[in-house]
């Protein structure tokens, strides 16, 4: 079994994602140079870092949302560089669950169509899809919003949905990003704890952006990025 | 800070506001100056239309029933001739006494003169008008002025009367006493269903174009309130912040005055064409001109009502220091725009149930009534066509459907004002289609060609004499012998199955060249009528219909294509609106298609509701319209659904150009939030 290093980048076992001398530029800015890791199925693994260091950018490229300038990411031993448009669209939506600070829900769908959508494009029933659906918005205390819009929810209920329908297609991979970011600690611990048992019991690895450390205890490993490279885990004292 | 400040301080916001206010403004100046030149031009109508019939008046003059005996008039001939296809028409003119002088002329022509229309003076003077000569004999010794003129290029001519005219004996002269215009009494019930005509018209045009100037308004929204918002967080208060609103819609405002003005002096010449079209007449440019103080109430009106309509839009938004709080524009009401729909149904029916009682009342009551049935079915359909549209996502979001489907009936159903609304021209549109083919349609049935004209030969020329028949059979002999004339037959029935006198009819077979149709003119003189089979078939027809279906196919393509400009602008700008969330739904694995899908089916099913909501409505109103004329009614049906179906395909090949933007708005970077 291997051993985890100490800046974090490599995981104890077989590597679900491998991102192999990532670099990323957004016009003059810098967002990735030549950042490595690993990831294990199964693994609940927070990014850390200031405002600005490259952690979504990070998580976009681990997700194949954007490509990186060079280096290149691998999910179970491919290539996503290589694959199609269409290929990394059916991969997200069939392998990859997502949670994001704002807007994740489409405003114009109630929460059960939300939850829903992911199964319908996946080809399931309408009517089996709905019933999988609610019992998702019920394991995760939501149902009683189940028909209204997103507008109409709390943040709180609005975040738990996403969850849901992150979720709900019992994804390998969840990636996150300042899931409760929008949230008072309250409504972010309860989402954190639903989100990281629900991940737990299905055997998904949670890949988590945070700029909080009390969110980032949730998961089994920290990584630390700071302007764009990894920098060493902080040891509490 | 005035009132006065804060719009100045709204004036500089906006215009610093980057390239999407530039956009936004330069759509709402466009859309503006568009729809108040339209009504300028609307304006222009009954002024050209009083004009044409004041020149028609004073040429006419007052005329003396009793030709003989009267001792101050003008004995006056008309003779109107064709030359090349072309009306000619010299006016043989002889003073008795103190004779009245038409207008546009100094004085009478005497015998051997003539005072030509500057058309013909040039068409006589050139080579091209040889053999024109002989009919309008003399010297020109001066040009009508405009004001004698029924049209620009009018070919009409005054001509001193004198045996060289060979005027038949049996021929009376009139005897005008006055050219003065005489007074041609109060309006007619004519005059108010061109008024109501007009009124129908001017809505189904402008209607569209206001859907275009409010989804210009609504551009880029969030931005704009977002601004807003931190304008009430700098300490502005919700007042202030509607000034400041305002004053964008005011600089669209001024811009809108300064631009109508050129614009409407730029499309008078179109205008003036279209109106001729419909009057069947040419009309002078300089008579199509709104009354002037029409135009300086509308240049003022138009930016408080702008203004008056911004600060209105405004109602529904809380603009907090926060952010915006905007009162959901729910489509509760639905009910009374199918009531209107349904009263308005309730008046036809009633009109064309007591039509008989209501026609013969003397007064506008029919017109009103009919009118006022017809502009309420107008505006009940364009409200049901919007809450169809919106029924009709309901409907289809309750059934579960495909993802796409389910995305785009939900936004319909989120936002019901959006694509709804701006196809309500549509169904306006197919119900006035449906109307006017139907019409259109059935005048073209009654003008069907006479057998015996439809026989003509094209080389054939018809020779009408108004003589007895030995005088006839005289002028017939004449004509054997004139260069380019093959052969002859002489007959008592008219093509056109009328009969007449003995050999009053010459069919004559030509070469077929116009010189030889002008000799034989000038050889009948003003002893008949000369006309070749092209003109016989066209007077045995009626050219109206069609030009009147040409007009309206052009009027469509353009209300058409403002209608599919306004869906392409807003739904661009919805999409980038939308953007974050359509970036998470394709991070989450939908595909393009999907969405490109559901972009689609929001403007798909808008627009299916007012095509099939419109023609239905057209074919009910139709029905009801024939019933009231007391005439078999004709449902254009097939022309119908071919317009609908051109409709449809302009509108979503329109907006299937604003599909690429779907791949723009899903790109990651939409995905931050930081």
């Amino acid at each position: 079994m291997q051993q985890a290093d100490p800046n974090g980048s490599r995981p104890a076992g077989d590597a679900l994602i491998r991102a192999t001398d990532l670099h990323k530029r957004f016009r003059a800015s810098v967002a990735l140079q030549g950042l490595s890791l690993e990831i294990r199925g199964g693994e609940v693994v927070a990014v850390l870092g200031p405002s600005g260091s490259g952690k979504s950018t990070l998580l976009l490229c681990l997700a194949g949302i954007i490509a990186p300038d060079s280096g290149e990411v691998a999910y179970r031993g491919r290539t996503l560089g290589g694959l199609s448009d269409t290929a990394l669209t059916r991969l997200r939506r069939d392998e990859f669950g997502f949670v994001f600070q704002f807007g994740q829900l489409v405003p114009e769908l109630t929460a059960i169509d939300n939850v829903a959508l992911p199964l319908r494009l996946a080809g399931l029933k309408g009517r089996d899809a709905e019933a999988r659906a609610r019992s998702w918005l019920e394991r995760l205390d939501v149902l009683d919003v189940a028909d209204k819009r997103a507008g109409d929810m709390s943040g709180g209920e609005a975040q738990r949905v996403a969850v849901a329908r992150a979720l709900v297609t019992g994804p390998r991979a969840l990636f996150a990003d300042e899931p409760t970011g929008s949230l008072d600690s309250l409504n972010g611990e309860m989402v954190m704890d639903l989100l990281v048992s629900a991940a737990r019991d299905n055997g998904t690895t949670v890949v988590l952006v945070t700029h909080e450390a009390r969110i980032a205890a949730y998961a089994d490993r920290e990584i630390v990025i700071r302007d764009g490279k990894l920098a060493p885990v902080p040891v509490p004292a | 800070m005035t009132s006065l400040r804060l719009l100045g301080l709204g004036i500089k916001l906006s215009i610093a506001g980057g390239r999407t206010v530039i956009i936004r403004l330069v759509l709402m100046s466009i859309g503006l100056a568009t729809g108040v030149t339209l009504l300028l031009g609307a304006l222009s109508v009954p002024p050209a239309l009083s004009a044409y019939d004041l020149r028609e008046g004073v040429r006419y003059g007052t005329v003396d029933p009793g030709a003989h005996g009267v001792s101050n008039a003008t004995l006056r001939w008309w003779l109107g001739t064709t030359f090349e296809g072309r009306q000619v028409l010299p006016i043989a003119v002889e003073a008795v006494g103190q004779a009245p002088v038409p207008a546009g002329i100094p004085r009478l022509p005497v015998a051997g003169e003539i005072f030509a229309s500057p058309a013909l003076a040039s068409l006589l003077s050139s080579s091209d008008g040889e053999l024109l000569r002989p009919r309008v004999p003399g010297r020109i010794v001066g040009t009508i002025a405009p004001e004698g003129l029924l049209e620009p290029d009018e070919l009409v001519a005054y001509v001193g009367a004198s045996p060289d005219l060979h005027i038949p004996r049996i021929w009376e002269p009139e005897a005008v006493t006055s050219f003065a215009p005489a007074d041609r009494g109060q309006g007619s019930p004519v005059d108010l269903g061109a008024i109501v005509l007009l009124c129908v018209t001017v809505v189904a045009v402008l209607l569209p174009i206001a859907m275009f100037v409010l989804t210009a308004i609504r551009l880029s929204a969030s931005t704009r309130e977002a601004r807003f918002a931190a304008v009430r967080l700098a300490g502005g208060t919700q007042t202030q912040v509607r000034v400041l609103a305002a004053a964008e819609t005011a600089i669209a405002a001024v811009l809108c005055v300064v631009l109508s003005v050129p614009l409407f002096l730029l499309a008078r010449p179109a205008g003036n064409a279209i109106l001729s079209a419909v009057a069947g007449h040419p009309s002078f440019p300089s008579d199509f001109s709104p009354p002037v103080p029409a135009v300086i109430a509308l240049l003022l009106v138009v930016p408080v009502f702008a203004v008056g309509v911004a600060v209105l839009s405004m109602r529904r938004v809380i603009v907090s220091p926060l952010g915006i709080v905007r009162h959901a524009a729910r489509v509760r009401r639905g009910w009374f725009w199918p009531a209107a729909l349904v009263v308005g149904f309730l008046g036809l029916l009633l009109s064309s149930v007591g039509r008989d009682a209501l026609l013969e009342l003397s007064s506008p009551i029919p017109g009103v009534v009919i009118g006022a049935a017809l502009l309420l079915i107008l505006v009940g359909l364009a409200g049901t066509a919007q809450w169809l549209g919106w029924l009709g996502s309901r409907v289809i979001a309750r059934l579960r459907p495909w993802p796409s489907v389910l995305i785009g009936a939900r936004r319909l159903e989120a936002e019901p004002t959006s694509a709804n609304r701006v196809v309500m021209s549509v169904a306006v549109l197919m119900a006035l289609a449906a109307v006017a083919e139907g019409i259109f349609l059935s005048a073209t049935t009654y003008h069907s060609i006479p057998p015996g004209v439809a026989a003509l030969g094209s080389d054939e020329v018809v020779a009408h004499a108004y003589g007895n028949g030995d005088e006839n059979a005289e002028a017939w002999r004449s004509l054997e012998s004139l260069p380019g004339v093959r052969s002859l037959e002489v007959s008592s029935r008219l093509p056109d199955g009328g009969s007449c006198r003995r050999s009053c009819v010459a069919i004559v077979r030509t070469d077929g060249r116009p010189e030889t149709v002008e000799r034989i003119r000038n050889a009948v003189g003003w002893s008949g009528e000369v006309r070749t089979a092209e003109e016989v078939r066209k007077d045995s027809s009626s050219d109206e219909p069609a030009r009147m279906v040409q007009l309206l196919e052009l009027g469509m393509l353009l209300v058409l294509l403002v209608t599919a400009a306004n869906l392409l602008v807003s739904t661009v700008d919805g999409m980038m609106e939308r953007r974050r969330p359509l970036a998470v739904l394709s991070a989450i694995g939908v595909p393009t298609s999907v969405i490109r899908r559901s972009v689609l089916f929001q403007v798909a099913l808008p627009l299916a509701a007012a095509l099939t909501l419109g023609m239905s409505t057209g074919l009910v109103v139709t029905g009801l319209v024939f019933r009231i004329a007391k005439e078999p009614p004709v449902f254009p049906v097939a022309p119908l659904l071919l317009t609908g179906a051109a409709a449809a395909a302009t509108v979503l090949l329109v907006t299937m150009t604003a599909l690429p933007w779907v791949r723009i708005v899903r790109r990651p970077e939409f995905l931050r939030s930081e």
